[in-house]
């Protein structure tokens, strides 16, 4: 039964990232996105991280798809259906994008010849002291780092809007 | 086992309670207005709304001939669903909770943002300019609100240091572990009752709770802050196309979203399943009134008082208007959460220590 419901999560996430590249309507894609990222919440529950799996939530449904959708509706409906969606041929950035995308993908199959399925895992439970304390000992410079990157954006966001009411 | 048995009551209760809280707003509104309401189905017209659902359920399935088919009919399951999802990690009383999981909370705060997105998919499966309007307008709302809400309940769980809903309701009543100060004053571990209920126990936590509450009226599209299904401007929002059954599922939706904002409340706020009688000299009247089946009983009565609230609510105030509505979040509820957060801190290091 536990099994048959991971199957199923798999099958989900990869299907929906399948749909979300492949259809031709962007708010459909959008949508898969969503039930792609719903179904790595469900395997990040498997892996006995629900901390994690509660925070992809979050910050990918409740932050960047909604942005999305927001962008998406603000924008005419003809625009959208004039903006090219499949380009035949591919340019630098996508060159770049590509490259990003198989580096971490030899990373992540790095960490899992290294480790093998058959590991046992170290599970500390999901308490959020240790989380907590662990992002304010061992790792506070990253966390610091990436609450700056944050503040950046926060005051580049502010500056953008204003620049347009002018 | 009593995961199925308290999902299944629960998605009756549900059904039950969104058809009277219906019956009650008209009756609170009517009184309101100097009317009676309805009076002729049933006693006090109590079968009205039964009256009216089985109306709606009869009625022609219309799906608009250039919606998007699949995203119209997915995007009322996807609302219902992510509200029902809500209630999991809800105590009901001290051995009646389905999930007690760590992270309970923060689990809630998710399942809010899910909703949204259910929302937008309804307002842009329409292919109408209301329901899309509708969508928008309530997705600005409910992201902008979402932030003094959580900032509310973060000056909350501070002082609790967990997020387990089962275990903020713990530490305020008789059963608490630790110690609990009425004010930072005055120790009522023993004595329990109103005096341990989470608003008590320090000066700045009543106005966490007025900032949540107004958060969570912006959440669930009530009024004063019904821009998103403003009558007199956009039809009806963004459930404009939807007829029968469907229709019924987003009503349900928005009345669960009532209950469920409410019971996070109750749970924070009023001491969830803990009793108001306090244990005085030798009538130990909390000891009497806390157990499983009076947890029940206090947690209902606290939320659906907090639902008769936001219903008093609705027929009191006027509506805001967008810019109205975006000063108070961000002028107003951000900066002044913020300085509750910070309070609640200084509270936890210097007050209780």
């Amino acid at each position: 039964m536990i099994n048959l419901v991971f199957y199923f999560f798999a099958f989900l996430a990869i299907a929906a990232a399948l749909y979300a590249v492949s259809t031709k309507q962007i708010i459909r894609s959008v949508f898969a996105m969503f039930a792609c990222f719903f179904a790595i919440s469900g395997l990040l529950v498997f892996a006995q991280s629900d901390f994690i799996a509660i925070a992809h939530l979050m910050i990918y449904v409740g932050g960047i798809l909604v942005v999305m959708v927001f962008g998406i509706m603000l924008s005419q409906k003809a625009s959208l259906s004039n903006a090219v969606l499949h380009n035949k041929s591919i340019s630098l950035h996508q060159y770049l994008a590509l490259l990003a995308c198989v580096a971490l993908f030899v990373i992540l199959m790095y960490f899992f010849y290294l480790y093998g399925p058959n590991t046992p895992i170290h599970y500390v439970g999901s308490d959020i002291e240790i989380i907590g304390i662990a992002l304010l000992t061992k790792y506070l410079l990253p966390f610091e780092l990436v609450s700056l990157l944050l503040l950046a954006a926060f005051i580049f966001t502010a500056m953008v809007t204003r620049k347009n009411k002018n | 086992m009593a995961f199925y048995f308290i999902s299944i009551v629960l998605l009756g209760f549900i059904a039950v309670y969104a058809l009277m809280a219906v019956w009650a707003e008209r009756k609170v509104s009517a009184w309101i207005q100097d009317r009676v309401g309805p009076v002729v189905t049933g006693k006090y017209g109590l079968l009205q709304t039964f009256a009216d659902i089985f109306k709606m359920l009869q009625k022609e399935d219309i799906t608009p001939t250039l919606a998007d088919k699949k995203l119209f009919l997915a995007a009322p399951i996807l609302v219902f669903t992510a509200v029902f999802m809500g209630f999991a990690t809800i105590p009901f009383s001290p051995t009646y909770i389905s999930s007690s999981i760590n992270i309970g909370i923060f689990y809630l705060l998710a399942i809010v943002s899910i909703e949204v997105l259910g929302i937008l998919m309804a307002g842009w499966a329409s292919n109408n300019k209301y329901a899309l309007l509708g969508s928008i307008r309530s997705i600005a709302q409910i992201i902008s609100y979402e932030i003094p809400a959580a900032l509310a309940i973060l000056a909350v769980i501070m002082l609790f240091q967990t997020l387990n809903l089962q275990e903020i309701c713990m530490q305020q009543g008789i059963l608490s572990k630790q110690k609990i100060y009425f004010f930072g004053f005055w120790e009522v571990s023993k004595i329990g009752g109103i005096f341990a209920w989470t608003i008590f126990q320090a000066p700045h936590l009543l106005i966490a709770f007025v900032i949540y509450f107004i958060a969570s009226l912006a959440e669930c599209n009530r009024t004063p802050f019904d821009i998103p299904e403003a009558e007199s401007e956009l039809v009806a929002g963004f459930h404009v196309e939807y007829t029968g059954f469907k229709f019924g599922a987003l009503f349900l939706a928005e009345y669960a979203m009532m209950f469920l904002v409410s019971m996070i409340a109750a749970v924070l706020f009023f001491g969830g399943w803990n009793t108001p009688l306090p244990n005085l000299a030798s009538f130990a009247l909390a000891d009497y009134t806390t157990g499983a089946y009076w947890g029940i009983v206090w947690i209902l009565l606290k939320a659906l008082s907090l639902v008769l609230l936001q219903v008093w609510i609705r027929w009191t105030f006027p509506r805001y208007r967008m810019d109205q509505l975006m000063t108070l979040c961000w002028k107003v509820l951000i900066p002044l959460s913020f300085v509750i957060v910070l309070f609640s801190g200084i509270w936890k290091l210097f007050i209780l220590n």
